[in-house]
């Protein structure tokens, strides 16, 4: 399988974890409450960009509000591929710590 | 405001931020990211209020600021300095080539710049008057019969009517120049070239700042003068001048009234008095209301621009109403225009003038088309030898490419060689001018100063043309080197293709084409030059001494005078006139009446007054009838006209025939005199070879001017033995005399400028060429030499292979010279249609134009391709 780059996987889990609300910025918030590093927007739209392009995530668009200065709200949803995907990056995972010591921070 | 909707009234995200962060994020994801930003920051608006949502957003712009910064300005500042630091580093190594190509670029870029100095020069004439694009110069259009005159002057009275007539002029100014006078003060007297009798008003018209006296009053009385500070230097040293008197021609004395700054080189009108016109009414209260002579430059300054057309129309009543009679009687008209100020010095072409020194337009467009071309065969000597390398460079290029470059990077980068080269030498070039720059004054006869104010538009223009160079010199070669193929440039023996040989070689050839032109340019305007000094005048010009007599009250004695001059052994003869050849606004311009023409049909023919020894003395050659004669009392009423007049009269033999002659002007009519032909004088060149010979009558009178004849050997004795008999004739003024064959010619001033700057450019211009096909001839060595060891191995001779690589180049600078002479041929021809006799062109002038630039080409060549062809094929072919 191939392997994805470490915010690559942040993302899918942030998109599969927010389900029907995972839109761009709900996708960074998860992201830097769970990391604790203030992402910078590039650092997030571009990889979501780019797994769109890749088929492992699809788009929709949502409806424009004054809200949001007119402009389109579009959320993700992982795509089968998507979840597979992250299935692998999962079991991958959990095959590498399994019989592995434990650490102690 | 309500109709606005309720957008209005909501917390709107900080303008800046907002707008740098839709700068600074990614095309693809700007539209959400901008969304979801504006939603947060709503809010954030809500709950913690409006301030903290604000400066919220903003945070969200410094990170991504910083990046830009890290990402992309540093990342190109570092390619900048990358792309100087390759730029610099290639200078370095190829010394070679580099010095050929900012050796070549600064010269050229040299002769630009000196070449918009001198246009700059010839373009700001007469532009430092304050109201320069509101002053005119009167110019009348005489035309009668078939004659047309074209004269930059008017009557003495028509500037005060035009002045009293016309609400649109402002100020009138006449000025009368007088072309000698001796002036006097205390011990001190010379002779003085530069007076003008003017009207007080010269100081409202034009700028010519007083330094000591009253501009309103300063000329308003006769007898009045103001000077320029040079001339109040030389005269009074220390003294102040004001209200001191000056003698002129020992007749009067002038109280002067100002003192006024030397008048600038860029102005038309040169002169270092300014004597009151009202002197001149003193005597002749009649020259006043004078409606009968066009002789007084005349200059007006109008109240908005639009002036002279809205006066011109208008004119046509006064013209009626002062000239209607005359006009009539004569069978004439008479139109006035305006001229502005700023065209004069360079479209001034008329019948008669009265300022000498007037350049052409048609100059500035010859030097400003070298100025391009010798910059533009500079550029393509840089654009040449970058392609013909481009193999060396073709790896860089390969490797920069595939580590990621693309290819505007490389345009940039190619572009940024091109810069650095031409900023260096734009360096050179301007120590190089400063080093030219007294030999330009020289040879162009120009007075370049160059002040702080001229530095306000040069820096610019010295970086616009480094740019200029940069781009053309620079664009080709980054264009044709950006879009190699790093897949072919990184295989071994990579070499560039036909097509940018090809394009070399069109190059090549037309540089040669330019250079060729321009020797052609040389040897035809040489030709004209030498065809108008050496051409057979009509007269003799050689070992004449010309002077003025100008006490009229030694003319009773003038035989006794001259007597006493032929008694000087140097002396052959002795002669007065009116006017000597050369002297074009000396001759008058008269109405005459042939017989069997009625009196209001004249025509208008050149003539001055000549006595009984003008024609042997000036070697006039009479083919019909007699010269005057002293023993003839009725020669008073005679006349010599040239061949000119007989053809144009269709007088087979003049001799015997009548001309009625102009006697008086009273009450606008004329009086006319009848006067008989005696002989027929062979045409002789009264104007420069740039005129037609015209109609032309001598009458016999006294005038002003002494011509005497020297005998060729001993002319300095003969000289001082002169200068002892003038204390006898004149006891007051001192002998004061040019010779008439310097003077004459110097009416091919501007030829002989143009011959010169012409050499000095089209040998630079063909050095600059050279400089490129010798860098090309090299790197062809360079290149060719494996082929050139098979060949000798092959058996080719040394000379075989020499001939047969100059050949390449040869064949190119042959190619120029056919190509050449057609353009060399139209160009020169329509230059030489600006003179009446003009020397043929000659064949020869075209080969021998092709052969030195080919002679030139070879020896440029010849030793490049003598060290490939000589060179040992071992040491070429060893690594195979």
């Amino acid at each position: 399988m191939k392997l994805m780059s470490r915010i690559d996987e942040l993302i899918l889990v942030a998109i599969w974890k927010l389900g029907k609300d995972a839109y761009g910025m709900a996708v960074r918030e998860e992201i830097i409450r769970a990391t604790g590093v203030n992402w910078l927007l590039g650092a997030i739209y571009g990889p979501l960009a780019r797994l769109h392009r890749q088929g492992l995530v699809a788009s929709i668009k949502g409806e424009p509000t004054p809200e949001r200065g007119g402009r389109a709200k579009v959320y993700y949803e992982l795509t089968p591929a998507g979840k597979t995907a992250l299935k692998a990056i999962r079991e991958v995972s959990a095959a590498m710590w399994k019989g592995s010591p434990r650490i102690e921070a | 405001m309500e109709t606005m909707g309720p957008a209005d009234t909501r917390p709107r995200p900080p303008r800046l931020a907002a707008w740098l962060l839709s700068r600074l994020t990614d095309a693809a994801v700007r539209d959400q990211a901008m969304g979801d930003l504006e939603e947060q920051f709503r809010a954030a608006a809500r709950e913690k209020g409006l301030l903290r949502a604000r400066a919220w957003y903003r945070t969200q712009t410094w990170p991504l600021l910083k990046s830009f910064v890290e990402n992309t300005l540093l990342w190109e500042a570092s390619m900048i300095k990358n792309y100087l630091k390759t730029g610099w580093r290639n200078i370095k190594r190829q010394k070679g080539y580099s010095f050929i190509n900012i050796a070549g670029l600064a010269l050229g870029m040299a002769c630009a710049i000196l070449i918009v100095f001198y246009i700059h020069h010839e373009l700001s004439f007469d532009r430092f008057h304050k109201n320069a694009d509101r002053i005119s110069r009167v110019v009348i259009d005489a035309a009668m019969q078939q004659n047309l005159i074209t004269a930059p002057a008017a009557q003495m009275a028509f500037g005060p009517a035009l002045a009293k007539d016309f609400p649109e002029v402002a100020a009138v100014v006449r000025v009368r120049p007088q072309s000698k006078a001796m002036v006097k003060y205390a011990d001190r007297s010379s002779y003085e070239t530069g007076l003008l009798y003017t009207d007080a008003s010269i100081f409202d018209v034009f700028t010519f700042p007083l330094l000591a006296g009253n501009p309103k009053t300063a000329l308003a009385r006769a007898n009045t003068v103001v000077l320029t500070e040079r001339m109040a230097k030389k005269y009074f040293r220390g003294e102040n001048p004001l209200g001191r008197f000056l003698r002129l021609d020992d007749e009067a004395d002038f109280a002067v009234t100002g003192i006024m700054k030397d008048v600038p080189s860029r102005s038309h009108l040169q002169f270092d008095f300014l004597v009151s016109l009202e002197t001149l009414f003193g005597p002749n209260p009649e020259l006043r209301e004078d409606w009968g002579n066009i002789n007084t430059p005349t200059y007006v300054l109008f109240r908005d621009r639009l002036g002279p057309k809205e006066v011109k129309p208008k004119l046509v009543g006064l013209v009626e109403e002062r000239l209607g009679p005359l006009l009539k009687s004569l069978g004439g008209t008479m139109t006035y225009s305006f001229q502005p100020l700023t065209k004069i010095h360079l479209f001034s072409r008329f019948t008669i003038d009265f300022v000498a020194v007037t350049s052409s337009i048609q100059y500035i467009y010859i030097f400003a088309a070298i100025g391009l071309f010798i910059v533009v065969i500079a550029c393509i000597n840089f654009m040449n030898l970058a392609t013909a390398r481009s193999a060396r460079r073709a790896r860089e290029i390969g490797l920069r490419k595939v580590v990621g470059a693309g290819r505007l990077e490389l345009f940039g980068q190619f572009l940024g060689e091109a810069t650095t080269h031409s900023l260096l030498a734009l360096a050179a070039a301007l120590i190089l001018v400063r080093l030219a720059l007294p030999f330009f004054r020289s040879i162009s006869g120009i007075d370049l100063r160059l002040g702080a104010s001229q530095l306000a538009w040069l820096v610019p223009s010295f970086f616009g043309l480094a740019l200029f160079v940069s781009l053309v010199a620079g664009s080709y070669p980054a264009i044709y080197l950006s879009a190699l193929q790093p897949a072919n440039t990184l295989k071994r023996g990579w070499k560039s293709g036909p097509g940018s040989t090809r394009f070399r070689h069109v190059l090549v050839v037309f540089q040669f084409l330019i250079g060729i032109v321009l020797i052609i340019g040389t040897g035809v305007v040489r030709r004209q030059l030498d065809f108008m000094r050496n051409r057979n005048l009509g007269f003799s010009p050689e070992q004449i001494l010309v002077t003025r007599i100008d006490d009229p009250a030694i003319f009773p004695r003038i035989e006794s005078v001259k007597a006493r001059l032929k008694e000087i052994p140097g002396v052959v003869s002795a002669a007065m006139t009116q006017a000597v050849p050369g002297q074009m606004s000396e001759a008058n311009i008269q109405p005459f009446v042939p017989e069997g023409i009625s009196e209001n049909e004249p025509f208008l023919f050149r003539q001055f007054s000549v006595d009984a020894d003008l024609v042997p003395t000036l070697g006039l050659e009479i083919v019909r009838g007699r010269n005057f004669s002293r023993d003839m009392p009725t020669d008073s009423d005679a006349l010599l006209v040239n061949e000119a007049t007989a053809r144009k009269l269709g007088w087979a033999d003049p001799v015997g025939r009548k001309i009625k002659t102009p006697a008086s002007y009273e009450a606008g009519e004329i009086g006319w005199k009848e006067k008989t032909v005696i002989g027929v004088v062979r045409d002789f060149h009264f104007l420069g070879l740039r005129e037609q010979i015209e109609p032309f009558l001598l009458d016999l009178r006294t005038d002003s001017q002494l011509v005497v004849k020297l005998k060729t050997d001993r002319l300095s004795s003969t000289i001082r033995e002169l200068e002892r008999a003038w204390v006898e004739i004149d006891p007051v003024r001192p002998l004061d005399f040019f010779f008439l064959d310097g003077f004459f010619d110097a009416q091919y001033r501007a030829e002989e400028r143009l011959s010169r700057l012409f050499s000095a450019f089209s040998g630079l211009s063909v050095a600059i060429a050279c400089l490129g096909l010798f860098g090309l001839a090299s790197f062809m060595a360079e290149q060719r030499a494996k082929e050139v060891a098979i060949r000798k191995v092959l058996g080719a001779s040394v000379r075989g292979v020499l001939t047969r690589l100059s050949l390449e180049f040869l064949k190119l600078v042959v190619l120029a010279t056919i190509l050449a002479w057609p353009v060399a041929y139209f160009a020169m021809n329509a230059w030489l249609r600006n003179f009446a006799y003009r020397a043929a062109l000659s064949p020869w002038t075209f080969v021998a134009a092709g052969a030195a630039a080919l002679a030139i080409a070879f020896m440029t060549v010849a030793g490049q391709a003598y060290r490939a062809a000589s060179s040992n094929p071992v040491d070429s072919l060893k690594y195979e």
